[in-house]
């Protein structure tokens, strides 16, 4: 019994009922644990020299049982049996602890030797133990490595000489020298045999390991990648619904997305909200020009010429796309006709959708009602109607009573009480004047106000509006020039085209100082006649000039040098001008000048 | 400035209901030399005109009860001879389509020129 084996019985000979070791049961497990060892692939040293142990323990027993028939050298065998016993504590010393691997083969080296005298000392040569050296032979042949043939062969040539030595007479018997060289042979053969074998075994079992390793390393590869993967699907679910959220939250404005040729592939909760229909009424069905007023379309397509963009069949959406296919993100105002009938003005911005390589694959509409906003702004154009009707009662009365005054016959007034008076009639005329614009700029917002159509010469309006505004000028110590050709023959209404040059020569007197100059000139081109109003005066700040035209908008310039005014002139002088089909401009540089440009178109030359 | 005429003096019916401006305008006539009558609301002024069978009837707008549209279109289909002009805060574009349409202020001498141009019956 080895001592490994001894000592898993004691390790197991606990008293615990759960332990399977114990008891009848607890031997029968041992005894297949036992057996499951021996017939493994990698015995230890202390199994594989078991069976030479048992062999020479049967050795041992005949030989004390019948020591004349079978022993013929007693010294040799004890010696034998010494040196087995000192192998088989050898192999189980080198089983239990980790050790070179030459302590481990000097156990079959020593067992060839034990063999050798076991031979000699029990039948002189004609042992039948003399097969028991195939077991060190096989221990040996089947190590790694050629050389170990070589060891096996040694090991068995000194088996079968040791008896020589013991009896060197044997060395006359012919049967001893036959079976000494022919077993050796014999067993070189079986060693080489043996050893090319495990050779072959020892290479598939590599082979198998580094399969097995190979497995294992595209199985934990396999393994990361899927984690991998399921973090990155987790993310994109996280990322899905953020913006699902996104877009399920943003009600208040419409969120459309199409195709390029405008089928509608995304329809937002928001765009359910405001046009009354869902999305699968919509996504893949309907065309997001369908939703528009054709005429506005229409309208905006001559505008733009007529462009061509991705449907040609199509060309109300092109004209709604065509300034975002050029790359430019627009915004203007159009309408959209809701489920219901209902035509919702709308603030749209019409952006195009791009993939990785920057090509347009799409667009997105997004719209603001302005239904609530127009409608205040009505309220409040109504209101303003109101509030400047209401003024010019009272202020009718004070005028006209002023008036009174001053031209009740019978009566002479002090030349004090004319001074006065004058000033009272000029306030109230300034104020009428402010609620005249006031009102003016209500009508202009809400489209209510009309122009006349006439023929009339644009030099003669400008140069009468020069001519007014000269004793101010003269006052202020400004120059005031002109420069026109003596008939430039426009379409309009002369009190408005008045009320128009008068505004801009004013503003120029206003912000120039004392010493500038003013210079208005008429020219004209094939087209337009452009009338320019050039002052040498503080000036406009860049960032402001496109707010000038905005109602009460008022330039620091202005604000910062104390200039009187309430910001509507512009505002209606630009009405004026645009409702004569004609555009106002202006260029500025701060404390050098500004330079507005009217342009109306000519009157067509009647044949 | 007096008028010294020796025709009749022209008759005016100003209907307004505010009383500045009633006033005022009824003084603005009558320095004109005119006889002026002056009513409060339409069906007041529908009520003398048969009496007063004026030469031109200046009338408000916005009145109360019945407007001043309403009145012009009356009195002209009644009185075909007699001269109706607005005068209101409302924009000249909102009048009805009338002999004249002035807008308030109006003034002394836009009375004298209203007076010159559409009764040929006034002198200055």
């Amino acid at each position: 019994m080895s001592a490994a084996f001894s000592r898993s019985w004691c390790l197991g000979g606990r008293p615990d009922q759960a332990n399977p070791d114990v008891g009848f049961r607890g031997m029968r497990t041992r005894l297949q644990r036992f057996i499951a060892q021996l017939t493994t692939a990698s015995p230890t040293p202390a199994i594989k020299q078991m069976p030479f142990a048992a062999f020479f323990v049967v050795a041992l027993f005949l030989a004390l049982l019948l020591p004349t028939q079978f022993v013929s050298s007693g010294a040799a065998v004890i010696a034998a049996m010494v040196l087995a016993l000192v192998a088989s504590i050898l192999a189980v010393y080198v089983s239990s602890r980790p050790v070179h691997p030459g302590w481990v083969l000097l156990v079959p080296s020593i067992d060839f030797v034990a063999i050798g005298l076991l031979r000699g000392g029990m039948g002189s040569g004609n042992s039948a133990f003399g097969a028991l050296v195939l077991l060190p032979i096989l221990w040996l042949a089947a190590e790694r490595g050629r050389r170990f043939v070589l060891f096996a062969t040694l090991g068995a040539v000194v088996a079968v000489l040791i008896p020589l030595a013991i009896e060197w007479r044997l060395a006359f018997d012919p049967q001893f020298v036959v079976r000494s060289l022919v077993s050796p042979l014999v067993f070189v053969v079986a060693a080489v045999v043996v050893n090319q074998l495990a050779r072959h075994w020892q290479a598939r079992a590599e082979d198998a390991s580094q399969r097995a390793e190979e497995r294992a390393r595209l199985l934990r590869e396999a393994v990361e990648h899927a984690e991998r993967l399921a973090e990155r699907e987790a993310e994109l679910r996280a990322l899905e619904r953020m913006f699902r959220g996104l877009w399920a939250a943003v009600t208040e404005q419409s969120v459309i997305g199409t195709d390029r040729t405008g089928l509608i592939d995304a329809w937002s909760p928001g765009a359910t909200k405001m046009l009354g229909y869902t999305d699968d009424e919509t996504e893949g069905i309907r065309r997001v020009d369908e939703f528009h007023l054709q005429d506005e379309l229409a309208a905006r397509s001559k505008e733009l010429n007529y462009p061509a963009g991705e449907t040609v069949l199509n060309p109300g959406f092109s004209a709604l796309v065509e300034p975002a296919r050029l790359g430019v993100a627009e915004i203007r105002e159009w309408a959209y006709r809701a489920s219901d009938g209902r035509i919702i003005p709308v603030d749209l911005a019409v952006t195009p959708r791009l993939d990785e390589s920057g090509d347009i694959t799409g667009y997105l509409f997004i719209a603001s009602d302005l239904t609530k906003a127009k409608e205040l702004s009505r309220l409040k154009d109504e209101f303003v109607g109101l509030i400047s009707h209401e003024l010019r009662t009272p202020l009718s009365s004070i005028l006209g009573y002023l008036e009174l005054l001053r031209d009740e016959d019978g009566t002479e007034l002090t030349a004090n009480q004319l001074h006065y008076l004058s000033v009272a009639e000029r306030n109230a005329n300034r104020l009428l004047r402010l609620v005249g614009d006031l009102l003016f700029t209500a009508q202009v917002d809400s489209g209510m106000f009309q122009v006349d159509q006439s023929e009339q010469n644009l030099s003669a309006i400008v140069a009468a509006s020069v001519e007014s505004a000269r004793p101010a000028a003269a006052t202020a110590g400004i120059e005031l020039a002109m420069s026109a050709p003596d008939r430039t023959i426009i379409r309009g209404d002369v009190v408005r085209l008045g009320q128009a040059c008068d505004n801009l020569i004013s503003n120029a007197l206003k912000f120039t100082p004392r010493g500038g100059n003013v210079t208005v000139s008429v020219v004209t081109d094939a087209e337009n006649a452009t009338v320019s109003f050039q002052d040498t005066g503080m000036g406009i700040p860049p960032a402001e000039l496109d707010k000038l035209f905005s109602r009460f908008f008022r330039a620091s310039t202005a604000t910062r040098n104390a200039v009187p005014g309430v910001g509507l002139g512009l505002v209606i002088t630009k009405a004026i001008v645009s409702a004569h089909g004609g555009e106002l401009g202006v260029t500025s540089e701060e404390g050098a000048g500004t330079r507005f440009t009217m342009s109306l178109p000519l009157a067509p030359v009647s044949a | 400035m007096e008028s010294a005429t020796i025709a009749p003096a022209v008759r005016v019916l100003i209907v307004e209901d505010g009383e500045d401006q009633r006033f005022l305008m009824q003084r603005y006539f009558e320095l004109a030399g005119c006889e002026v009558t002056a009513v409060e609301t339409a069906e007041a002024a529908l009520e003398t005109m048969p009496t007063q069978d004026p030469d031109l009837v200046m009338t408000d707008l916005i009145l109360p009860g019945m407007n001043g549209w309403e009145l012009a279109e009356r009195i002209q289909s009644g009185w075909p001879d007699c001269v109706v002009v607005s005068s209101s805060v409302l924009e000249a574009a909102r009048h009805p389509p009338l002999a004249a349409r002035l807008m308030k202020p109006v003034s002394r001498a836009d009375v004298r020129s209203l007076l010159e141009k559409l009764v040929p019956r006034w002198a200055a």
